[in-house]
């Protein structure tokens, strides 16, 4: 349970651009070639108030072509149960975003971008699985000047490490940014607050211990992220709340209160 | 003091000459919808020698390069620059004076 915690923390933090991008997944809006993108972002998961589950998740991502990106992803994490406490590096995530379709136009942009990667086995003192992962999806963007729209579909395949073998995850996400200020543009303008609605949907099949499916594990939770962005030449700070709306889980799996999401992200 | 007079005059004519007046360049960029998306266009732009300003007006999709008028650009310089950040050039004109800061 502990492990696939962590697991959905660090895969609710992989945003990595410093464009107007959704808080909890990625966006299909482009890195320009030889661009370095830096993302920090403190994630604090409480669970039923029995658990409380924080991480720092460092983003580093850079523009091979203006199609093509490379992400990696590495958290810093700290476990508190009341009864434990773990405290070290989360699970690694290394992944490329290839842009499949572009259509600029005056004042917007759409574009589509497959994605695959790998979840490495990069944890310390239980704070992530130790099993080598592959996840795919696809991401779309549909930009403007006053509002975006970003889409994902994704599947994370896990596999058995010490006799442990987190359920897979499929998940469907939702963006929608919307400029709230300035409301108009001026010739100076040059920065944005953002106003954020997400959508998480999540589902987590049973894990496995020694072959045996746990009752008590997975399920489908869907959450709405409320949040704000104030974005400018350089860096981005945002902030958002995950608030489990449905969670439909099995047996006596851990519910969610709540997931903070706050950080900034900046160019180089 | 007729001399020194016209040695002066002909100094400023000749400096005036040498001082180029800055023009505008209005690229028409399709695909740039924030802040963040000029700003890494800007930054190469202004590597170019001459290029003393860089604006934009984001609703129109352009961007407006204030140089030197001794700077020109070409359409596939333009192309391949804006390419290389992920947007796509349309085309430019030329402005005989920059707007006011």
């Amino acid at each position: 349970m502990k492990k696939t915690m962590a697991m959905m923390t660090v895969l609710m933090a992989w945003n990595g651009t410093a464009l107007a991008a959704p808080l909890t997944f990625n966006t299909a809006l482009p890195v320009s070639r030889g661009e370095f993108i830096v993302s920090e972002q403190l994630v604090i998961n409480e669970s039923k108030g029995s658990r409380t589950e924080t991480s720092i998740v460092s983003t580093l991502v850079y523009g091979v072509t203006p199609d093509f990106a490379l992400f990696g992803t590495m958290p810093y994490t700290n476990i508190d149960t009341g009864t434990a406490d773990m405290q070290g590096m989360g699970d690694s995530k290394m992944f490329g975003r290839y842009t499949v379709y572009t259509d600029d136009f005056q004042g917007g942009t759409f574009r589509i971008a497959p994605f695959a990667g790998v979840k490495l086995p990069t944890n310390q003192d239980n704070t992530g699985t130790d099993s080598w992962d592959m996840f795919g999806g696809l991401v779309a963007t549909y930009g403007s000047v006053a509002w975006e729209v970003d889409g994902q579909i994704s599947y994370q395949a896990n596999t058995e490490a010490n006799n442990f073998e987190a359920g897979d995850i499929a998940r469907a996400d939702a963006s929608l940014q919307y400029r709230l200020f300035p409301a108009t543009l001026t010739a100076t303008t040059d920065s944005f607050i953002n106003g954020v609605l997400e959508a998480n949907l999540i589902h987590k099949d049973k894990n496995k211990a020694s072959g045996i499916e746990n009752q008590n594990s997975g399920g489908t939770t869907l959450f709405l992220v409320p949040g704000l962005q104030y974005a400018t030449e350089r860096y981005v700070l945002e902030a958002g709340l995950q608030i489990p709306v449905i969670q439909n889980l099995n047996g006596t799996a851990l519910e969610n209160d709540y997931i903070l999401h706050t950080g900034f992200r900046i160019n180089f | 003091m007729k001399k020194l007079l016209l040695t002066t005059a002909a100094t400023f004519l000749v400096a005036g000459n040498a001082i180029a007046a800055d023009v505008q360049y209005n690229m028409r960029i399709d695909g740039i919808t924030c802040p963040f998306c000029v700003a890494t266009s800007a930054k190469a732009l202004k590597e170019i020698d001459g290029v003393k300003k860089v604006g934009s007006d984001l609703e129109k999709g352009i961007i407006k390069v204030c140089a030197d008028e001794s700077v020109t650009f070409t359409d596939e310089q333009l192309t391949e620059l804006f390419v290389e950040k992920g947007f796509t050039y349309r085309g430019m004109e030329k402005q005989e004076q920059c707007d006011p800061a």
